[in-house]
């Protein structure tokens, strides 16, 4: 694509003006905000940081070693793997299917879409308060359905076997929305003469579903898993408010371990560490989207 | 369609958009209630549940007026516009230059936007709090702000509609006399506005919601925002139930709102700047 081209030491100053201008504050903000918090972290994760006293000694990768082997960290690693299994397949699902149910216009689709829509723009705080009280043992409105309908009340984010799942509950229910809009927005982009070769050739709805929508989807497929798989990953604030990482450790995931290693037992330079890993961890899933997905950079 | 099958396709619409309205409803009803009515009628649940029988302005009153909600709405209000504006206008003022111009260093200011955009806020939570910290910004409204204005998702998504823009018309516009200096606000600019609406709509949502980064960096109650205060009657541990509800409910309104009347807006933005083809 074309550009205007600003070459060193030519006498285009108005050019060199508009690119420092226009550039420079972002530029700068992205550098102190988060390029610098990053490299920072980078040199922390060799440090040992005392507070106290106000020290900071070099350990090498004493605080990998300590990550490598500390049974707290690696706990909160298979509990967050745990919560991307149980969430990914339930949201990616779920979007799709959606997806399918309205992407025909009819009268009742657009309110459907706005409907599911809302919880993905109200704020995550809301949503997981009123969501919270609905699964409140004892006052909550799920419990008292399932009581009327027969059924036995449950503990949901009291439950150490419920409460990772309830929070899958909370974040799918607020984010679903989100992933039916990709899918939607790849279902528009397929060409409706292929699912008419499709019926001309006898496809049942199944089968036209089978050969013409999911191949032609991938890209979609991809895109939506990646992104709900680093979500995932980061998941933080719901567990912050509800559980704190209880009951019993189970929805302790590795953002809950940084956060507690970091603002509550003032461990900077372990933080710092395991920040590092996380964030190793969701550059290499970014660049397996851009691989698979075969995406231009510019 | 047969009248047993419509029936059904009804009904199931009905119950999946029941599914996602429950929660509000839920939320609507009981910040009118009082806290022993709210209680009252848990089970079985019945219109009682939803509906108010004596609906009461009480606990808005107790929010706005005695735990300093009216104080923390002007806050997250202030926010927000802050960050709407300034990001919108970095985000597109950057995405000109990227998209626009070249210049030696281009890729290179390219790849740190792009790289910055792989590790999220929750692995730079710390170092950021650090930083900020060091250059003595914590405790102020300042550091609510400053670290979100640089996006690169909102610099994507205008850079992709500044490349729509027919690079004749910049051409024409140099030839004109206009300088390069003003082609950002004279030519460009007006010609992205869907796209600035998304981007500005994305970044009230994110500011609105703004919790965790607040939580961190806030030492004391004079700049508290929304989603904090909520969480705090959340986390209390109290039985105030109806408080919960009906700060919900205030920060609820205006977003839904806002959605409702500029969805295909947010719609086109979230879409676009994602996958593109």
């Amino acid at each position: 694509m074309e550009r205007y081209v600003y070459k060193r030491g030519g006498k285009q100053h108005d050019l060199l003006a508009a690119i420092l201008i226009n550039l420079l504050p972002t530029l700068l903000l992205t550098l102190v905000f988060q390029l610098v918090p990053i490299l920072i972290a980078g040199w922390y994760s060799f440090l040992k940081v005392n507070l106290m006293a106000g020290t900071k000694q070099f350990i090498g990768l004493d605080n990998y070693i300590k990550a490598a082997t500390d049974p707290k960290f690696l706990q909160s690693m298979a509990t967050t793997v745990e919560y991307f299994l149980l969430r990914v397949p339930l949201q990616v699902l779920l979007g799709f299917l959606l997806s399918l149910l309205i992407y025909q216009p009819r009268r009742w689709t657009g309110v459907l879409r706005t409907i599911i829509l809302l919880p993905v723009v109200t704020s995550m705080v809301v949503v997981t308060s009123i969501l919270a009280l609905m699964m409140h043992p004892s006052n909550g409105l799920i419990n008292s359905m399932l009581i009327m309908a027969g059924l036995p009340a449950q503990g949901f984010l009291t439950d150490p076997r419920q409460a990772l799942f309830s929070i899958v509950l909370i974040t799918v229910w607020k984010n679903v929305g989100m992933t039916m809009l990709f899918f939607l927005a790849g279902l528009m982009a397929i060409s409706p003469t292929l699912y008419e070769a499709a019926e001309i050739d006898g496809a049942t709805a199944l089968q036209k579903h089978w050969h013409v929508t999911i191949p032609m989807l991938k890209n979609t497929f991809i895109f939506v898993l990646i992104t709900t798989t680093i979500r995932s990953f980061q998941v933080f604030g719901p567990i912050l408010m509800t559980t704190n990482g209880g009951p019993l450790n189970s929805t302790r995931v590795v953002v809950m371990e940084i956060y507690e290693n970091a603002f509550v037992f003032n461990q900077l330079g372990y933080a710092s560490t395991q920040s590092v890993l996380l964030a190793l961890l969701l550059i290499v899933i970014s660049l397996l989207q851009s691989k698979l997905s075969g995406r231009k950079s510019r | 369609m047969k009248p047993l099958k419509k029936t059904l396709v009804v009904l199931s619409l009905a119950l999946l958009a029941g599914v996602f309205l429950l929660p509000y409803l839920w939320m609507l009803g009981s910040a009118f209630k009082s806290r022993s009515e709210l209680f009252s009628y848990v089970l079985p649940v019945s219109w009682k549940t939803f509906i108010p029988v004596k609906p009461t302005l009480d606990n808005f009153t107790t929010l706005l007026f005695e735990l300093g909600f009216t104080r923390t709405i002007l806050n997250t209000l202030g926010l927000s516009a802050i960050t709407v504006l300034g990001s919108v206008l970095l985000c597109s003022m950057a995405a000109f230059a990227l998209s626009l111009l070249d210049f030696p260093g281009r890729r290179l200011a390219f790849f740190v936007i792009m790289f910055t955009m792989m590790v999220p806020f929750e692995a730079r939570m710390l170092p950021t709090f650090l930083v900020v910290q060091d250059i003595g910004l914590s405790n102020t409204f300042t550091a609510l702000y400053l670290p979100w204005l640089a996006d690169a998702f909102l610099i994507f998504l205008f850079s992709n509609h500044f490349a729509e823009i027919p690079f004749d018309l910049y051409h024409a516009a140099v030839i004109d006399g206009c300088p390069h200096t003003r082609i950002y606000s004279k030519i460009m600019l007006p010609n992205i506005t869907p796209a600035l609406v998304s981007g500005a709509l994305i970044k009230f949502f994110f500011a609105w919601d703004s919790y965790v980064w607040p939580l961190i960096i806030l030492r004391n109650n004079r700049f508290q925002v929304l989603g904090v205060a909520i969480a705090n009657l959340f986390t209390d541990q109290s039985i105030a139930w109806e408080l919960i509800f009906s700060s919900a409910l205030l920060s609820t309104v205006p977003v839904v709102i806002i959605f409702i009347l500029l969805q295909r807006y947010y719609i086109a933005g979230m879409t676009s700047g994602g996958i593109k083809e």
